[in-house]
């Protein structure tokens, strides 16, 4: 057996993926020469050595703060000390480490705090239309000079690297390279213990010569070994990993086999990629409910599990809701310019051919840790953004709020009108229900007067109209003409609606509107104003009349705000029963949404 | 420097073996690399290694008076180390933390009659000299490093991300921690000599 060959076995033994012939052929060579096996071990502590050294949470100067914390007495070390030293004062039976590879084990017993530590997101929103990608300015010179793109990098650059580094007293002789590396293993001139090379010089001289393994060629894929069942259960590559669910024009399924046309209903395998073509674009869905969507041009060349999901997005644009992942299995996505761990959140990662433009990554919803090239980690959190790109520190922006989506859980119900039912016709399965027949028109001069209603506070650009509209359904029994209206009013917001609906009394006011016409229709769907019938002028109509020429809100009222910032909206019941479960107030939706949709939304909280 | 680093390993042993908690804190935090790479030594599934290594001090905070004064502090934690992954390749559970392949298993009784033979030997991996070799890694390697040990990449995922086969990327891996082992062996010669 060639030393290359002994070098694969321990390489695949050290990622947990012998194949059960592998797994005799390496024992063999142990039992054979037990110096072997003393390499092995000492692999084995070098490999927790790198772990420690690179874990994701450090910086680019992992292993120096690493070291350095632990002369500190901070971090990782002092918390397992800690740990350990608290455990012994309880006296009570060990408890799991809240370490991030104790929480990768499935079925494991969690610690809360492990969770609050972790800052797992919350809860998993639908999101707006991609705005346009902004090229930040040029900024100060990086600190490492990078390649434009490291997948262009040709052997003959790397070896420049080699040279210049080698140049360099410091730097560690390495074996010499050839350039057909890639395509078969080759004998290497190894530096280094010269007592472990002759060792295994020897014993592949015991060994009765096998032909070496045909290489493969160079650009082709090698079928994975078969992997042997361990403790920790292996992903084949024949397991499907996600459910193409949703395929809008020319998409293919990148595989061994080549190129395929993507279908919907059709599993998506670890080993496969996808391509969507000019105005396509393709969504799957993963057994934990992660969504994500590939827009028009763009490659997603890899989709892996292993140790949580894995994407190597070449170009385009790539947008996920992703359900709470584990700490210790956060879903990353590799693009050329950057990387981004995502445990749990909605988000949008742009990727431009041209490195200037580079990688733009779009949180709308929870926390994701972007790392661009030079190592440089930015934390992005809601409601931001930040770019990776050649020539360009990466920086965090904030994100215009364009879309904002509030559910029935986001309200806080004052008085007694309002209360919280389950609902599996509402959006979110829950809604805000009035359940009093009344009719409070004609009754009601102004709004302060109603100690009762509901109350949401949200986050808004200033300067920037808002379209409101309001998901709702009528459940009167009869005469559901008139029991269907709410009032909005946007206390510090200016609101402009048609003049028929300000000439009613209990609704003038530049901060108030009613939403009204519920009874028209069964089931929910959204209104942006007074929906009553109107005639060409505008005026408001009885159901039914033959003059109506379409519904009142056909133009949704809008809202908008003088300052940024928090911003409340009220909600009041006029006529009743009625249900609400969302309001969306958006500055591109100019016509009526779905009945279904509950409409992408930068929630804006 | 702190507490940590100037207190001879003896007087935290002593203190800590007379109830000093504080010291025995400090003491964990001296030994924590040593004893994680160790437990990898002994082919402790990766996902346990912390959750074993907490035992390990567990069982050497109740166990200090049994010391042996004339043996390396060092090699009697790693005997504990050892009693301790010994303990769970006896229980029959469905889920352990043991890595119970045949090389996994010849790997871990190799590693006893090692420590037998070789006492006071330093195991595993120093945190220090691994950093000071690190710095020395070819940029490309050292990338290929930090995709697969700070991102969690497979060699699959990592060649699909640097555009080469799968093999490629392993033997890559494997000749850069050749390069580390070697350099970590020569720095540990220099400051033995």
């Amino acid at each position: 057996m060639t030393t290359p060959e002994l070098e694969r076995l321990i390489a695949a033994y050290l990622e947990n993926r012998l194949s059960p012939q592998d797994e005799a052929a390496l024992l063999d060579q142990l039992k054979a020469d037990p110096r072997v096996a003393d390499e092995l071990a000492r692999l084995l502590s070098l490999d927790e050595g790198l772990r420690e050294a690179l874990s994701p949470e450090a910086s680019e100067e992992a292993l120096a703060r690493a070291v350095a914390d632990r002369l500190a007495g901070k971090g990782k070390t002092e918390r397992f000390a800690a740990l350990v030293v608290n455990q012994l004062k309880s006296n009570e039976p060990a408890p799991r480490p809240r370490t991030r590879r104790s929480l990768r084990r499935p079925g494991t017993e969690l610690n809360p705090a492990a969770w609050i530590i972790a800052a797992v997101a919350a809860a998993v929103l639908l999101v707006a239309i991609v705005s346009s990608i902004q090229s930040p300015p040029d900024s100060a010179p990086r600190r490492r000079e990078e390649p434009q793109n490291a997948r262009t990098k040709t052997d003959s650059e790397i070896a420049e690297i080699e040279r210049k580094r080698q140049g360099s007293a410091h730097v560690l002789p390495l074996p010499p390279k050839d350039p057909a590396d890639d395509e078969k293993p080759k004998k290497e001139i190894r530096k280094g213990p010269e007592e472990i090379e002759r060792n295994i010089r020897e014993e592949v001289a015991k060994k009765p010569q096998t032909p070496p393994p045909a290489a493969p060629p160079q650009e082709t894929p090698v079928p994975p070994p078969q992997e042997k069942p361990s403790s920790k259960p292996e992903i084949l590559t024949q397991v499907a990993v996600a459910q193409i669910v949703d395929v809008v024009g020319d998409v293919s399924v990148l595989g061994r086999e080549g190129r395929t046309p993507a279908k919907a209903g059709v599993d998506l395998l670890a080993s496969q990629g996808l391509q969507t073509g000019a105005s396509a674009k393709i969504a799957i869905l993963f057994p934990d409910k992660t969504r994500v969507e590939l827009g028009a041009d763009t490659i997603l060349d890899s989709v892996a599990v292993d140790s949580g999901k894995r994407f190597g997005l070449t170009k385009g644009l790539l947008y996920a809701v992703v359900s709470p992942q584990p700490k210790d299995k956060p879903m990353i996505v590799v693009a050329p310019q950057g990387t981004s761990t995502v445990v749990g959140t909605t988000l949008r990662i742009v990727v431009d051919p041209d490195p200037k433009k580079g990688t733009r990554l779009d949180v709308v919803e929870g926390k994701v840790d972007f790392k661009d090239l030079a190592g440089k980690t930015v934390r992005v959190e809601s409601g931001h953004y930040a770019v990776a790109a050649v020539g360009t520190e990466t920086i965090l922006r904030t994100l215009p709020i364009e879309e904002i989506l509030l559910t029935a859980k986001d309200a806080k119900r004052e008085g007694g009108d309002w209360r919280v039912v389950k609902d599996d016709k509402a959006a979110t399965g829950s809604a805000l229900e009035c359940p009093t027949v009344m009719n409070r028109f004609g009754q009601v001069l102004a709004l302060e007067q109603l100690a009762t209603r509901l109350t949401f506070t949200f986050t808004a650009d200033a300067d920037r109209d808002y379209g409101v509209w309001v998901r709702g359904a009528c459940t009167a029994a009869e005469a559901r003409e008139f029991h269907d209206c709410v009032v909005v009013q946007f206390p510090g917001g200016k609101v402009t609606k048609p003049p028929a609906a300000d000439r009613e009394l209990i609704y003038r006011g530049s901060d108030r509107s009613p939403i009204n016409g519920y009874g028209a229709r069964n089931g929910y769907w959204w209104i942006g104003g007074n929906a009553d019938p109107v005639d060409a002028k505008g005026e408001l109509l009885p159901l039914g009349s033959p003059e109506a020429v379409a519904l009142g809100d056909a133009a949704p009222i809008t809202v908008r705000f003088s300052r940024p910032g928090v911003q409340t909206l009220r909600i009041y019941a006029m006529e009743t029963p009625m249900r609400i479960d969302a309001v969306w107030m958006s500055s591109s939706q100019k016509t009526r949404p779905d009945d279904a949709t509950l409409g992408p939304g930068n929630r804006g909280k | 420097m702190n507490a940590a680093d100037e207190t001879p390993l003896e007087a935290l042993v002593d203190r800590s073996r007379r109830g000093d908690l504080d010291a025995f804190s400090l003491l964990v935090r001296r030994l924590h690399g040593e004893v994680r790479g160790f437990l990898a030594m002994l082919a402790v599934a990766p996902d346990w290694i912390d959750d074993v290594a907490q035992e390990v001090f567990i069982e050497v905070y109740r166990s200090l008076d049994k010391v042996e004064a004339d043996r390396p502090f060092g090699k009697w934690v790693r005997g504990v180390a050892r009693n301790v992954v010994r303990r769970h390749g006896e229980r029959q559970s469905r889920e352990s933390k043991l890595r119970q392949d045949a090389v996994s298993v010849y790997l871990r009784r190799r590693r006893e009659e090692v420590e037998a033979a070789a006492p006071g030997e330093p195991a595993g991996t120093s945190l220090d000299a691994l950093k000071h070799c690190l710095e020395r890694v070819p940029d490309h390697l050292r990338r290929l490093l930090d995709l697969h040990y700070a991102e969690q990449l497979t060699s699959a995922a990592i060649a699909q991300v640097v555009n080469r086969s799968a093999d490629a990327v392993r033997m890559s891996l494997m000749r850069t921690r050749t390069l580390l082992l070697d350099c970590i062996q020569s720095r540990r010669e220099g400051a033995v000599s």
